[in-house]
């Protein structure tokens, strides 16, 4: 069975939701939307205070090629322009709306029903009305931008230059964090509707071919998919053996088709391009149902008072969706190994929010670090073949050049060598500082 | 108080600690060889080690150093330094012989490089070294082994199966001297730890069951010297089994501080190890050559991790590094 070659480790897995379907999260009373959910330029508002909005109507425009826009994701009017907390404390710009009753209710009949429809057979003569052009103006104009983690604007991907269309797209099923289940819910129910998504995303983007990459613990979300593919259509399901960080873009494309992306470079270097599975869903619910971004599915899992796979409005505030949680316990937004830690629980739940897991302190607190030993339990772990002992020194004793040298900028951030490492040295931490210093001098 | 931190979030529940653990229980069953051979005294000379070198590091550490606490897994390096230094002595070295030499392991070699992680020679190879240097009618004198925790009564001495080579070299006579058998079982002359081939690979087998070290280093010494002993027509044999070769490719070379962190590394430092022992050994005044050739690869561990690097991820595209 395929993986990627270099490094790499193996977290206890603990998906304690795998199995549980999809549920829909009720939308709430008032929602947040951050102007920038994504990578690039922050979306500009194009409604005022007081107005009143619907779902799905845009309330923000991208600024730009590189930005995306933001909808509404429920009915109500606007309260509020201005800053608001994030989840990591900071000041960000966000459009809060509250919501009308009446429209409420009518929203969440609608929603059922759409839900609904979403688990029906597949009518694929659909997906043959749009040009390219068409396809990844819908998707701009829906808002879509990955739904992995990183938010990458979904358009900008699948614009390639003139002459340097993929050959190869790659739908980025691996969940290979501990704990999230969502994809594998997401594929589990829907993988008819995903399938449709994958081809609109190949239209858009002239790829010939496209390949599902898939960790083997999720064996009823491969069997699913399966069911859902025509072995006549282009698209393939490539199963990995499980190893984290294999949804990492670099490892997924490695794993898939044995070619490495080049230190700094992108996977059109090598002919790919690597999208989201849950993104494949949302390219579909945009281009043939004509619904913008404004839901994902999210895992809540952990300590969590209620565990699930839940379609939860974006713009919902962190508590809303986990409940009561008790004070001593970390709230993560994502997965264990690279989300980030919540102050702020009246924060909303955005497209990047993959998962929201509770660890209680006992799981999660930062042992003392102890001297390094020299075991390169951090070598062998590191899947992008650096040293994190040397880079992390370097951090620490701020020798960028040296840092640089030893290609810091090639740091994926996995975190792997901070989970491997036998002596609890918080060697990402110092390998971040050297990244970030590093960049600010090469600019 | 809502807990806030950096990612990743996890993190594995094996320790250094936990690994010097391995180690040391991977060590045992050399220690119980060494006293069904050579008699309790061989297990007070063991105790004395592991609570010098103990002490010796917390002392150090608190009132040479001026740390606040000596952590626990400088502790548990330090009582397997101290284990370590024992099983490579002959039974019936004087306490107080012992006592310097975990001294010179503890302070020396370890504490004054800056403590665990950052000293360039494995301790108790230092220390064994410099024992060897400083005493070595004491260190050479070999008591003959008894069984069932009994030494032999009147004392005597004998030669080890690598002073029994040198001495007859490749001739007959040594068969007479001794059998594998007994090399592989452990009734022969020699240190405490190393006489029981049978032990060592226990313990081998162990430390690669639980994942502390990794196969590459000893198996790079142990064929090296197989190979070149055939090259030159040494007997292969006792050169394996007869003296320090086991003890030092299995738990010395493979100490994560002074060893390579590649696995190129280890496999290049494992043939560097290999060659000088058999150049000692075939050449040298010396029977046995593994301390020697042990710590040249510690001194060269750095430049060997400089010329291994790993094999990174990607080719760079351009170079634009700072």
């Amino acid at each position: 069975m395929k993986t990627f070659r270099i490094g790499g480790i193996h977290p206890p897995q603990n998906k304690l939701t795998a199995g549980m379907p999809v549920t829909v999260l009720d939308l709430p009373r008032r929602v947040q939307l951050p102007l920038q959910q994504h990578i690039g330029r922050p979306a500009v508002p194009c409604v005022k205070v007081g107005d009143t909005v619907v779902r799905g109507q845009m309330v923000a425009r991208a600024d730009g090629f590189v930005s995306a826009p933001v909808h509404a994701s429920i009915s109500g009017r606007v309260k509020a322009i201005g800053p608001i907390m994030n989840a990591a404390g900071y000041s960000i710009p966000a459009i809060e709306i509250e919501a009308d009753e009446e429209a409420h209710r009518a929203d969440d009949v609608m929603r059922k029903a759409q839900i609904e429809f979403d688990t029906r057979p597949t009518d694929r003569t659909l997906s043959e009305r749009h040009t390219p052009e068409e396809l990844r103006r819908i998707i701009a104009d829906s808002g879509i931008v990955g739904l992995g983690g990183a938010a990458f604007p979904s358009t900008v991907k699948l614009s390639p230059k003139a002459g340097h269309e993929p050959e190869l797209l790659i739908i980025n099923a691996c969940e290979c964090e501990p704990y999230l289940t969502c994809d594998d819910a997401l594929i589990r129910g829907y993988a008819p509707r995903i399938a449709e998504g994958i081809e609109l995303m190949m239209s858009a983007c002239g790829a010939r071919r496209a390949v599902i990459g898939i960790e083997d613990n999720k064996p009823e979300a491969i069997a699913a998919l399966r069911r859902a593919l025509d072995p006549a259509w282009p698209i393939s399901i490539a199963v990995l053996k499980t190893k984290y960080p294999q949804g990492g873009e670099k490892q997924l494309v490695e794993a898939v088709t044995g070619r490495r992306i080049p230190s700094g470079g992108l996977p059109s270097d090598v002919g790919a391009v690597v999208n989201n599975v849950a993104t494949a869903f949302a390219v579909y619910a945009a281009v043939l149902c004509g619904r913008p971004l404004i839901e994902r599915v999210i895992t809540v899992t952990g300590a969590a008072p209620v565990r699930g796979n839940f379609l939860v409005a974006v713009g919902t505030s962190i508590s809303d969706v986990l409940g009561s949680v008790p004070d001593d316990v970390k709230v993560v937004v994502g997965g264990p190994m690279m989300g980030s830690s919540a102050v702020n629980l009246q924060a909303p739940v955005t497209k990047a929010t993959s998962g929201l897991l509770v660890l209680a302190a006992g799981e999660t607190r930062r042992l003392t670090p102890d001297p390094c030993i020299r075991c390169a339990r951090c070598v062998e772990a590191c899947p992008m073949g650096l040293e994190p002992y040397l880079l992390s020194t370097c951090g620490r004793l701020r020798m960028w050049p040296e840092a640089a040298e030893a290609r810091v900028l090639d740091c994926i951030e996995c975190g792997s060598c901070s989970y491997i490492c036998p002596s609890s040295r918080p060697l990402l931490d110092y390998i971040r500082t050297a990244k970030s210093a590093v960049k600010t001098l090469n600019k | 108080m809502i807990i806030f931190s950096p990612s990743p979030h996890i993190h594995t529940r094996r320790t250094a600690a936990g690994a010097m653990m391995h180690v040391i229980i991977a060590l045992l069953p050399a220690a119980f060889a060494a006293a069904w051979f050579f008699g309790l005294p061989a297990i007070g000379v063991m105790l004395v080690s592991v609570t010098a070198c103990v002490a010796f590091e917390y002392l150090i550490a608190r009132f040479v150093l001026g740390r606040r606490r000596a952590e626990r897994p400088s502790l548990i390096a330090a009582a397997l330094t101290g284990l370590l230094l024992t099983l490579n002595v002959p039974a019936g070295l004087p306490w107080w012989t012992v006592l310097v030499g975990a001294l010179f392991a503890i302070g020396v070699a370890k504490m004054a490089f800056g403590g665990l992680g950052c000293n360039i020679f494995n301790p108790a190879i230092a220390a064994r070294v410099f024992l060897l240097i400083s005493f070595p009618a004491l260190m050479t004198v070999w008591p003959v082994p008894g069984s069932g925790f009994e030494a032999v009564a009147d004392g005597l001495t004998g030669a080890t199966p690598l002073e029994a080579l040198k001495k007859f070299g490749a001739a007959d006579d040594f068969s007479m001297f001794c059998t594998p058998g007994e090399m592989f079982m452990g009734s022969i002359g020699g240190s405490l730890g190393e006489v029981s081939a049978l032990a060592l690979l226990i313990g081998f087998v162990y430390l690669l069951a639980v994942r502390v070290i990794s196969w590459h280093i000893p198996v790079a010494i142990i064929a090296t010297v197989a190979a070149l002993d055939l090259l030159v027509g040494a007997r292969v044999v006792p050169n394996l089994l007869g003296g320090g070769l086991l003890l030092g490719a299995i738990f010395m070379a493979t100490d994560y501080v002074t060893s390579p962190m590649t696995r190129r590394g280890m496999l290049i430092y494992g043939v560097l190890i290999g060659v000088v022992t058999v150049v000692i050994r075939q050449w040298g005044a010396y029977p046995e050559g593994m301390s020697f050739a042990i710590l040249l690869g510690n001194g060269l561990t750095p430049l060997i991790n400089r010329w291994c690097r790993p094999v990174r991820f990607g080719k760079l595209q351009k170079e634009d590094a700072v």
